[in-house]
């Protein structure tokens, strides 16, 4: 009997059963966690799994089944429930024709110098206790959560074109939440910061310094007043700026939202959708960002320009929307894990940097918003409807080309076709995050992504919010 | 299922006690998944999953650490063995009462349907070509001149839970859930628009799927080319649905034992104290049939029971789990879920159900409004922030009425305000009709003085 999640095995098992194409994602991951609230240890954990997917084509219907029970008589009850799932479809089943590439074949890891698993729990704990001591130093904080988070995923993709992919990836990174009182008023800030790594990135810097940041921001925070509803000129920084782009517009440029009707950009190719100025990347490889060389179809993560120079260019695609709403394969399916089956997803969304210093885009305002990321709580868009919102740290009014005090509670709205219109200068510094706290969620799959760009200005944005 | 991870469950215990735990608890979850997901009117594909998962806590005195796994079939000498030496190198929380003990069942209710359980994926099939056609006859009976369903799914799960503790205790439950959501999108007059549905209950029921289906389709027709209002201050009447998502993200966290004990709940102090208007009642509300909060013991074995945590506005008790309630001397009420089955128990409602002392029907609420908006879709509310009661929103789908009539629709709002207000002095009416939405209950709420960010 084979070893149950060999993956060649499974697929040859598939293939036997009639399927006209199969792929196989064979996936083990670890996560470990500290969670230190109050300076109490609330969580240490250690999470592992390991299982299989299996994806057939029938008649051009698709199945999908997965299990993580190591037995091969599941695993070939779960390659037969795939197959009874694609014959189910012919009901009402939409059939999908999937796009015929070059083979794959490759192993990658990222990049690393000390695994994180070598370390000893103890100078982990060590670490963090350290971060949530300083934070708590800050005057006015009256809570405090400190996390550590590492990510290790391995996946191998096999499919009936002989690929053969395996992809090792390291992500890890320390949060820190910050809650402050003034009063009867109290307000948290949320940062963390992430690398594609090892834990020599947790050694390269002092998250005590990190932490008290945080900490003074919530402080601060907490004695600012909210801001006042209305639209306003607005500088966005790197990090707002990479939240809104993949809001406001990386989702609808997702070919399954367009393939299903659902976005606002259908049949938009060719058209003016932002200003001249600007350009958007989907990347896999960028400095700061998340790591994709491959997506989970095996296909190479290619940089693609969504918008070039204001104009809608074309959609990131899966090999089956790249035969259904036309277009190359862009290597942006991607599953959450094994159990899951791929959608189309961003990988890091951000804009290309302009001309512009920095703090020329203040210049000229005289009454306006320097929006923040730091503490930022991300965002969401309706991409059939258009709208999208997303949440910025604390913020700052700028008077007169000057930055003023600072302001919370900054809920900004906007309309995927009008706010990138708006955009009326780029500055020239780009920066690109990820984060091995969270990611993009759609569809009940949560992965992932970095996000980023330049400061960015925009003309008009409406603002409002919570107090 | 329960049988493997009962076997596993004690395997763990005596390797661990081995290897010098002083205690340990352990929690699993099993679920079969049949899901079908469709796209523009169709379905795209059908997944089923199969799959147990578990977590176990050991303590070694009052150092704690624990792991999750889903392999079935572990190398459980060498995980106890990682796992005692994180607890033995882990901080000591003087507060660790040890893990719960005296496993019992509260409150029963109907939670397993062998309807949902035996449907395989024609079956599924079935059912969501039915919730499509709906969808589209609904839309044309609104007038619409075209309908699509463009995406969505319908998924069942059939799966149980297992607590397990050091002391020889276990006890097990198994339940259903069906889910069920779908954007539909109609045309009419050149212009379109959508509408959300999103379904849930332990129970198949057909009828009450396709009620709620024509509902949606019905309403995606009311929003086409909606635009932001002038910014100030409105009256604002909250979909049920809607007022379920902020009571979730905004109110539910702050009844937390644990929040009120680490100094981040509005409520800490606030016992026995008016915190909302004297027309709001909230229950925590096990015993709802087919709820999908539903349940007879929560993630650590306690008996669940409903009581009021709110009464007439009045606070009268937090959620506690084990830990929360042992470092103020009180015994559990039965509250403590897990994040993930890794993950420390947690204080949090089974079925959160508020409703209204007065209540008015719909129209009622309708016609009371001079200048203001009802909102029946936001996003971005899970962004605010339960440590203030700060509540803010994007309006998707919005109309806007100027007395009792509705004008036209809006969409590219904020709004925003102090959920205590909200249900305290600016709430205007509750609404008569509950409605689920996974596991909060929720009236329409009327509320004056909302602040709207708009043109």
């Amino acid at each position: 009997m084979p070893d149950p999640f060999d993956p060649h095995a499974i697929l040859s098992y598939a293939e036997k059963l009639g399927v006209e194409f199969a792929d196989v994602r064979v996936q083990k991951r670890l996560y470990e966690t500290i969670y230190l609230d109050n300076g109490v240890l609330r969580e240490y954990s250690l999470d592992e799994a390991y299982g299989v997917g299996i994806r057939v084509y029938i008649d051009g219907y698709m199945g999908f089944a997965s299990t993580n029970r190591p037995e091969w008589e599941a695993v070939k009850k779960a390659v037969e429930s795939a197959v009874r799932a694609a014959k189910a479809m012919r009901l009402a089943g939409k059939k999908h024709e999937l796009y015929k590439r070059g083979t794959s074949r490759d192993s990658r890891t990222s990049t690393y110098k000390v695994s994180a698993e070598d370390i000893d729990p103890a100078t982990k704990i060590n670490v963090v206790t350290e971060a949530y001591k300083r934070c708590r130093s800050v005057e006015g904080i009256v809570s405090a959560l400190i996390r550590y988070g590492y990510e290790h995923d391995q996946r191998h993709y096999v499919s009936s074109w002989g690929d053969d992919v395996r992809i090792e990836t390291r992500l890890i990174g320390i949060g820190v939440l910050a809650i402050g009182k003034h009063g009867e008023v109290m307000e948290r800030v949320y940062d963390a910061d992430s690398a594609v790594a090892g834990w020599e990135f947790i050694e390269s810097r002092d998250w005590g310094v990190f932490a008290e940041e945080v900490g003074k921001l919530a402080s601060e925070a907490s004695r600012a007043p909210a801001i006042k509803p209305g639209v306003y000129t607005a500088v966005l920084d790197n990090e707002m700026v990479g939240l809104m782009l993949h809001e406001a517009f990386g989702h609808a440029t997702e070919a399954d939202e367009v393939e299903a009707n659902g976005s606002i950009l259908k049949g938009r190719i060719g058209q003016q959708v932002a200003s001249p100025l600007v350009t958007i990347i989907d990347d896999g490889l960028v400095e700061g960002g998340f790591w994709i060389p491959y997506d989970d179809e095996g296909t190479p993560k290619k940089r693609v320009a969504t918008v070039e120079k204001g104009v809608l260019k074309g959609f990131l695609h899966s090999l089956s929307t790249a035969v259904s709403v036309g277009g190359e394969p862009t290597g942006n399916a991607r599953a959450m894990a094994y159990s899951y089956p791929v959608l189309v997803r961003q990988t890091n969304t951000y804009m290309l940097p302009g001309d512009a210093k920095p703090e020329e885009l203040f210049e000229d305002v005289k009454h306006g918003v320097y929006i923040r990321g730091r503490g930022a709580l991300g965002g969401e868009v309706n991409p059939a409807m258009g709208t999208f919102t997303f949440i910025a740290g604390p913020s700052y009014m700028i008077e007169n080309g000057e930055i003023k005090g600072m302001v919370r509670g900054v809920m900004l709205s906007g309309m995927i076709l009008e706010t990138l219109k708006n955009v009326d200068m780029v500055a020239n510094d780009l920066k690109v995050r990820t984060s091995v706290f969270g990611g993009c969620g759609k569809g009940g799959q949560m992965v992932r992504v970095g996000d980023g760009g330049p400061h960015v200005r925009v003309s008009r944005i409406t603002i409002g919010g919570g107090r | 299922m329960r049988d493997i991870l009962l076997d596993i469950a004690k395997r763990f215990m005596d390797k661990l006690l081995e290897k010098g735990a002083s205690e340990a608890e352990f929690f699993g979850t099993w679920a079969k998944i049949r899901t079908a997901e469709i796209s523009d009117g169709k379905i795209k594909r059908i997944s089923v999953s199969d799959a147990g998962k578990y977590g176990i806590r050991v303590a070694v005195g009052k150092r704690v650490a624990s792991i999750g796994l889903s392999d079935l079939s572990p190398d459980i000498d060498r995980l106890a063995e990682t796992l005692v030496k994180i607890a033995r190198n882990a901080p000591e929380d003087n507060d660790f009462p040890g893990f719960a003990t005296n496993y019992s069942r509260g409150v029963l209710s109907s939670t397993y349907d062998d309807n949902i359980a035996s449907l395989e994926p024609d079956g599924i099939a079935g059912l969501i070509k039915n919730m499509t056609s709906t969808a589209v006859d609904a839309g044309r009976s609104a007038g619409a001149d075209e309908t699509i369903p463009t995406q969505g799914g319908l998924q069942v799960i059939d799966g149980g839970k297992l607590v397990v503790n050091s002391f020889g205790e276990h006890l097990y439950e198994e339940n259903t859930l069906l889910t069920a959501w779908l954007e539909i999108k109609s045309r009419k007059n050149g212009g379109e628009s959508t509408f959300f549905l999103e379904y849930g209950s332990r129970k198949l029921d057909i009828d009450d799927i396709l009620r709620e289906t024509e509902e949606a389709a019905r309403l995606s027709t009311e929003f086409i080319g909606g635009k932001p209002v002038e910014s100030g201050k409105y009256e604002v009447l909250l979909y049920p649905h809607v007022t379920a998502k902020f009571l979730e993200t905004v109110l539910a966290p702050a009844f937390s034992a644990l929040h009120v004990q680490r100094d981040r709940s509005p409520l800490k102090g606030k016992i026995d104290k008016q915190v909302l208007s004297e027309n709001i009642n909230i229950l925590d509300d096990p015993s709802l049939d087919w709820g999908v909060g539903s349940c007879s013991f929560d993630d650590e074995g306690i008996p669940t029971s409903r009581k009021h945590v709110v009464n007439k506005g009045v606070l009268e008790t937090y959620l506690y789990d084990h830990y929360t309630a042992r470092r103020e001397n009180k015994y559990s009420t039965g509250n403590g879920f897990r994040r993930s089955v890794s993950s420390p128990p947690s204080p949090g409602f089974t079925n959160m159900y508020m409703e209204g002392r007065e209540t008015a029907k719909w129209d009622e609420l309708v016609s009371e409004i001079k200048k203001g908006i009802i909102v029946y879709g936001v996003i971005g509310y899970w962004t605010s922030n339960f440590v203030n009661g700060g509540a803010q929103a994007t309006v998707t789908h919005g109309l806007l009425v100027e007395n009792g009539e509705i004008k036209a629709p809006v969409k590219g709002i904020v709004i925003g305000g102090n959920i205590y207000d909200w249900l305290g002095k600016d709430l205007v009416g509750v609404g008569d009709k509950v409605v689920a939405l996974g596991d909060v209950y929720a009236p329409a709420v009327l509320i004056r003085n909302v602040d709207v960010a708009g043109k």
